[in-house]
């Protein structure tokens, strides 16, 4: 993968940038460009829209690169800006309210705290790692977006509660609760394909 | 078999490829922006030195009008003639109200905002010859 290359800091290449090298601003894109593109596409399930999505996304950057306050995470700003593109795309498309189950959400606070001391899912010894791979691909096309957003920041871009509540604009409970549902429906959905 | 969530979403993601290019085409979107801001940059430095050269040329004729002025005033004679009475405090308390002091401030001024916009231009980067400044253009 390309971003194991760049041993750069976030700092270091915007501040490279910052000194007149535009080029550098490359080494950013190809830094975030895999992850960020994956993302997308768990919202979009579409390549060129999870493709163009990343595009804005990186430009957005570029044009606020001065105004971005580099002693915070450049990560959790990228990601942020992405999930507000992409919610306002599936706004326009479906109208979808990402915060439309915080309510019953609500009444989840409490039991929520401990979902997630045992992160890892059953699976049948004779299911091989094809089927596997198909299975789950085919659970997270179904989950619902929020779900989906959630469990790719906190599994795969690893982001703490804290900075997904932040940059989805949820509260941190709520993140709970999503994690906990997108694993069940996870379970559910492999289980059901299997059926 | 109990497997981490984390291995089984990145197995997931592996079938999801992002296309080669996908950094070089966001950078020719990135120069095309890059080249909009230096030319709007550009713009803005031209007028600003436009503007605080014709003010720095009005200063200088008020300045020099003012001057001109003292001459024949009563005052400018009365040191011309008598080049003692400078030395007095009456004499230096005269001079300071007849000299056009906020024409000059405004001139010294106007001369040290130009100074600034003609070295921030000089300092700005040269667009290159195959920037998409040109194709906007």
């Amino acid at each position: 993968m390309n971003h194991t290359k760049i041993q750069l800091s976030d700092k270091e290449i915007v501040e490279k940038y910052l000194a007149g090298d535009v080029d550098s601003f490359e080494l950013l894109i190809k830094k975030y460009e895999e992850g960020l593109y994956r993302y997308c596409y768990r919202f979009t399930n579409d390549g060129e829209e999870a493709q163009d999505i990343a595009q804005q996304t990186f430009i957005k950057l570029f044009e606020n690169i001065e105004k971005v306050d580099l002693d915070s995470p450049l990560k959790a700003w990228i990601y942020t800006v992405a999930t507000n593109l992409c919610r306002s795309r599936f706004k326009k498309k479906k109208n979808l309210n990402f915060s439309e189950i915080e309510g019953d959400e609500k009444e989840n606070e409490g039991s929520s705290a401990n979902y997630f001391e045992d992160a890892s899912i059953d699976i049948p010894k004779e299911v091989s790692q094809h089927e596997l791979k198909e299975k789950v691909s085919f659970a997270l096309t179904k989950i619902p977006k929020k779900y989906a957003s959630v469990i790719s920041l906190y599994y795969i871009e690893e982001f703490s509660y804290e900075e997904i509540a932040d940059m989805l604009e949820i509260p941190l409970n709520t993140v709970r609760t999503h994690l906990k549902r997108a694993k069940d429906k996870i379970v559910e959905y492999v289980q059901e394909y299997n059926n | 078999m109990k497997t981490s969530i984390s291995k089984l979403l990145i197995l997931a993601d592996e079938d999801i490829k992002l296309s080669q290019n996908f950094a070089k085409q966001v950078m020719v979107e990135v120069r095309l922006v890059h080249a909009k801001k230096q030319f709007y940059s550009f713009i803005m430095n031209v007028a600003k030195i436009l503007v605080t050269g014709l003010a720095l040329l009005i200063f200088l004729a008020i300045h020099l009008r003012n001057l001109m002025g003292m001459q024949n005033s009563l005052m400018f004679s009365l040191i011309a003639d008598q080049p003692k009475v400078l030395l007095s405090d009456a004499g230096i308390r005269a001079l300071l109200e007849i000299f056009p002091f906020f024409s000059f401030l405004c001139l010294i001024l106007s001369g040290y905002l130009l100074y600034r916009f003609i070295k921030q231009f000089n300092a700005q980067q040269i667009i290159p010859l195959n920037s998409p400044l040109y194709e906007i253009l």
